[in-house]
């Protein structure tokens, strides 16, 4: 890569990332069986 | 006969552009010609290039040895290629810009890198000089931009550069008054969130947009100051949709970021000028209009550049004959307010901010990256309109009248149009303040005399007791 990535603002990047992943982890693992059971209850409907 | 191949670019590790004649090619090495062919086969660019948004372009499959690059010695090395871009008739750099399109230049970027991320692909820099406008649209050129992703990939590396060179000069020209080129043109990539720090009352550093555009940055960069190199190492995600969704959540924030840095300033003075400042009643402006458009009717000029346009009333007049029009003005309140005027109505007309007083020279490495205006200018344009701008360069920049002929000689290869303003008129007297004796040569007689030097006057007519427009047509060489 030959783009200067900065560095304060390649930090934020990195920090807002984090933050975000977590969060995406946690609502994957609250809804994960919420999702499950809606695949199958379309598997059902079909 | 081979034309000179010249290079335009260097800094891409992938390839490089080059000039054969007029006809545009990149040259891409052996180690990226694989990606660039798969890139510019998926139906993402495809789609782009039919869009408008990404300029057009063609691998050329057997390159005759007139088409390559002197470095090749005639053969085109194994995995290499040429590709050849469609030219844009009038090469322009974003220091020429009014923040408005700096802002729709920035809007187009942030689009094509979500979408060629969802395609599996990456925007590798997010600089302004990527794109140029072609007429009122902005297009992205550098093909060599985009690359494959890695699907695993959650950071956009160039987050800071779009940051630097689109976020914050809007930012400062909306709470600063710092036009993009009094930013873009002496900073290559941009400008630090440090300096804006430095010009910000610190009231507005805890706030937004300052808050996550500047303050935080500074901060953050203060405090990881001893970082080493591994904290730039690539990272990956735990699986692709997680990398996903971290770089649509980023390209998101960098869009909020944006809009709030880019909303227009309210109550431009120059406009207000612009609107209900000029001087002619009501029948010397519809003479004045007349006498265009019948010139312009009558000749038909393919490309016209329009010298201190204001809002570009003239300009609407050529772009309607179905003319390429260049407007430049020095303010870039009335070159945004056109801008968006012809996008609205998708006319032909680039708006520049040129100060034709002080036209943008030769920059970049060895000066030989961004041409000078009038460079680029010399040639284009067979049709050159300087109306109620005399005056400004008489009084203003003390040109002398033989001077300014010169010039609009220099940048029409056959017509000019020209109104000469008396200084006796009104706006002159209130420019000179006073200074009547530094102009006291200049009268119709001396304006026709000069004239005379580089046109014959075709027509001419009164417009008011201290205007006069004339058609010139340009004295064989």
């Amino acid at each position: 890569m030959y783009t200067d990535p900065g560095s304060g603002l390649f930090f934020l990047q990195l920090i807002a990332a984090a933050v975000l992943t977590a969060g995406y982890r946690l609502r994957r693992l609250i809804f994960a069986p919420f999702a499950t059971k809606r695949s199958e209850d379309e598997n059902c409907e079909d | 006969m081979r034309g000179l191949a010249e290079p335009l670019s260097f800094r891409d590790p992938d390839g490089y552009l080059f000039k054969t004649g007029n006809r545009i090619l990149r040259y891409v090495l052996p180690h990226a010609g694989a990606a660039v062919r798969a890139f510019l086969d998926s139906r993402l660019a495809v789609s782009w290039m039919n869009q408008g948004k990404l300029v057009h372009s063609t691998i050329l499959e057997n390159p005759s040895e007139f088409e390559l690059p002197p470095e090749c010695a005639g053969r085109l090395p194994p995995g290499a290629l040429i590709v050849e871009h469609t030219p844009i008739s009038f090469r322009n750099y974003p220091y020429e810009w009014a923040p408005e399109m700096l802002r729709s230049a920035a809007e187009l970027t942030l689009e094509l890198a979500r979408e060629a991320m969802r395609a599996g692909f990456t925007l590798k820099d997010a600089t302004p000089y990527n794109l140029i406008f072609d007429g009122c649209r902005p297009v992205f050129v550098d093909l060599l931009s985009f690359c494959r992703r890695d699907p695993r990939e959650p950071v956009w590396q160039p987050y800071a550069q779009f940051v630097r060179t689109f976020t914050l000069p809007l930012l400062a020209f909306r709470y600063f008054g710092l036009r993009p080129d009094e930013i873009l043109l002496p900073h290559r990539d941009g400008i630090e969130p440090e300096k804006l720090w430095a010009l910000c009352p610190a009231y507005r550093l805890l706030f937004p947009p300052f808050l996550s555009s500047v303050t935080m940055p500074v901060l953050l960069a203060r405090a990881r100051r001893g970082a080493s190199a591994g904290t730039y190492r690539a990272r990956h995600a735990r699986d692709e949709d997680e990398a996903a969704f971290l770089l649509e959540s980023l390209f998101a924030r960098a869009g909020r970021q944006l809009r709030r840095a880019g909303r227009t300033r309210r109550g431009s003075a120059a406009l207000q000028y612009a609107d209900s400042g000029h001087p002619y009643a009501a029948v010397e402006l519809a003479e004045k209009e007349r006498f265009v458009a019948s010139a312009l009717e009558r000749f038909s000029p393919r490309s016209v550049l329009d010298v201190g346009c204001n809002t570009g009333h003239f300009s609407w007049l050529a772009a309607r004959t179905g003319a390429r029009v260049v407007a430049i003005d020095r303010d870039e309140a009335v070159i945004g307010a056109l801008w968006r005027s012809a996008s609205q109505a998708s006319l032909g007309i680039l708006p520049l901010v040129v100060d034709i007083g002080r036209p943008p020279g030769a920059c970049g490495w060895r000066n030989n990256e961004c041409a000078a205006f009038l460079d680029r200018a010399r040639g284009s344009f067979d049709c050159v309109l300087m109306l109620a701008l005399m005056h400004h360069l008489l009084v203003n920049e003390r040109v002398p009248l033989a001077a300014i002929l010169q010039l609009a000689a220099e940048l029409t290869t056959r017509w000019a149009i020209l109104e000469y303003i008396d200084p006796k008129d009104a706006n002159f007297q209130h420019i000179a303040r006073g200074r009547d004796a530094l102009h006291r040569d200049v009268t119709p007689e001396s304006f026709e005399r000069a004239a005379g030097g580089w046109f014959q006057i075709v027509d001419a007519a009164g417009i008011s007791p201290t205007r006069r427009i004339y058609l010139l047509r340009k004295k064989e060489a």
